[in-house]
């Protein structure tokens, strides 16, 4: 691999041992995948924040990091933590589980990287432009980047993520190269989409079919907001590993490339999407009893959402033994506070936590086995790695159900 | 125990550097280090795996690829730290768990052998394993191994 005498520096040492362990990662990792060189990122979002994921050899390995120097060279954020930070009391949250949590953020912290604790950096000021090239890990929010933002990055796992933020740089391969995201599948969308429930499961669906690859979804008269543009991308990095997708004359790369799309169309896979591959996945998940926790916020909710929630709950409220919980980051929590939507959520009987969400929050402590979401992303995981039962529904069928029951 | 002192030396990339010489264990299923290997014992937990139940530990272990979370990079370190790592890894293609791990953990990794490293080497082989320059060398082969 070709390096610059800057580099190179980082590698011997110069900069201290961390810088050096981290370079050492990028630069192994990016060999063993034909990288020719490392570019500049600007930058990071970590994930490995979770206590239940990363456990005590996180923590070792972070300890090590902190205590060799690790110091973030770019705008770093970091991923969903196990917990709401603040307020992890009222979670149930036991207290040892707490205090690692606690010193994980804080090692996070040492070496600069913000506690942002959100699935959603691309919300709340980790925001790259078109064709700026980052190193994300959080697979939603890689697809996000890429897809809606027009930003450059792999999937980055956990190690990978921090490495980059220690080094501001990441192999030259995969994404981060124009010729590799031209689309590969051509998706007719003939079915009905308009809630974000729709386009979990239709980025779900689609994952599923194509596994890997660059879709790219037909016009719809009706195109997805940030909302369903947030959920399209958690689905279609849950079930497939794509983290890339276009859609004609509405993401920025499909308006830019438009002429070669139209030329390239015929090369490419066909898939037709409709009513009846969406409508199933909804009755494959259907409870049939009251759940124990709703959960709407994964990927973690806007303020628009929380809004519409709030506007949706005003003088209702949620059955007893029904916990209601909207995940969102903790600074769009402070705009809701302030908005008066935490009150009137709070007042139905909700709460609105932050920091956390329902995948990597430790759940089964907290005794919850009927789980009602929005999210199929949210769903494949709680069904296969926690054996919960789950149910999807939109977000109106949700509140329908908190509030009257099944 | 039936021996042979012919040697089979397997070219490939050396990925992870350093030089150890140990006893193979062999599968040709990947393998997760998050949730499929307990890091305290060493041992395999998935269930189904053909190594179910056996430990790691200071093995030259061979196996296709790395599966699952990228946690698993976390576990190969702490596996390190507390000694119940393996001494080596042979791979058919390492991917970024994997090497990740290797790299934290100074584990040597040796990918893309000219021979295919697990049906070439059998488990309870004495293998060399030079992560520096690619090379894998098979110093006796253990016909009716032992588990």
């Amino acid at each position: 691999m070709f390096l610059t005498k800057e580099e190179e520096k980082m590698l011997d040492g110069e900069y201290g041992e961390a810088t050096r362990l981290a370079m050492r990662l990028i630069v192994k990792v990016g060999e063993a995948l034909g990288a020719q060189k490392l570019i500049n990122i600007n930058s990071a979002q970590v994930s490995g924040v979770s206590y239940k994921n990363i456990g005590d050899p996180g923590i070792q390995l972070l300890e090590d990091l902190v205590r060799l120097g690790g110091k973030s060279k770019i705008l770093s954020t970091l991923n969903p933590a196990g917990m709401d930070i603040k307020n992890w009391k009222k979670m149930g949250i036991p207290k040892e589980f707490a205090e690692k949590q606690l010193k994980i953020i804080s090692l996070y912290m040492q070496m600069d990287i913000l506690p942002t604790c959100s699935c959603i950096p691309y919300l709340i000021g980790n925001s790259p432009k078109y064709r700026e090239h980052v190193a994300w890990a959080e697979s939603s929010a890689v697809t996000y980047a890429n897809s809606v933002l027009g930003a450059r990055t792999n999937r980055e796992g956990g190690p990978l993520a921090l490495a980059s933020a220690l080094t501001g740089k990441t192999a030259f391969y995969g994404f981060h190269m124009e010729e590799n995201r031209f689309p590969t599948h051509y998706i007719e969308l003939k079915a009905k989409l308009r809630y974000p429930a729709d386009y979990s499961i239709l980025g779900y669906v689609v994952g599923k079919k194509i596994k890997t690859g660059v879709p790219l979804f037909s016009y719809t008269r009706m195109p997805p907001d940030t909302e369903c543009l947030k959920a399209l991308s958690a689905g279609l990095a849950t079930s497939g590993s794509i983290s890339l997708f276009h859609i004609e004359n509405y993401t920025i790369e499909a308006i830019i490339k438009n002429k070669q799309l139209q030329d390239g169309k015929s090369n490419m896979e066909r898939i037709i999407v409709e009513e009846r591959d969406i409508k199933p996945v909804f009755e494959e998940y259907k409870l049939t009893t009251n759940p124990d926790l709703i959960y709407i916020g994964c990927p973690h909710a806007s303020i628009q959402e929380i809004g519409k929630i709030a506007q949706m709950l005003r003088n209702r409220k949620i059955k007893g033994d029904i916990e209601f919980w909207v995940g969102t980051a903790a600074n769009i929590k402070i705009l809701a506070d302030r908005a008066g939507y935490t009150d009137i959520i709070e007042k139905s009987g909700g709460k609105i936590i932050t920091d956390t969400c329902i995948v990597v929050s430790p759940l089964k402590i907290l005794g919850f086995q009927k789980i009602l979401t929005n999210s199929a992303k949210a769903c494949y995981y709680l069904t296969g790695l926690e054996k919960l039962d789950v149910g999807i529904a939109t977000l109106e069928e949700i509140i329908k159900t908190a509030v009257e029951g099944i | 125990m039936h021996e042979e002192n012919k040697k089979i030396v397997l070219k490939g990339r050396g990925l992870v550097e350093g030089r150890v010489e140990g006893k193979a264990l062999v599968t040709s299923q990947p393998i997760s280090f998050y949730g499929g290997v307990d890091p305290l014992s060493g041992v395999v937990t998935e269930r189904g795996h053909e190594l179910e139940g056996k430990a790691i530990s200071g093995k030259i272990l061979v196996f296709p690829y790395g599966k699952g979370s990228t946690v698993g990079s976390y576990a190969i370190y702490h596996m390190a730290k507390i000694g119940t790592a393996p001494l080596a890894i042979i791979n058919l293609e390492s991917e970024p768990i994997i090497v990740a791990g290797c790299v934290l953990a100074n584990i040597p990794l040796v990918d893309k052998l000219d021979k295919d490293p697990i049906k070439t080497i059998e488990t309870g082989d004495i293998v060399q394993v030079n992560g520096n320059h690619g090379i894998v060398v098979i110093l006796s082969k253990s016909r009716k191994h032992k588990q």
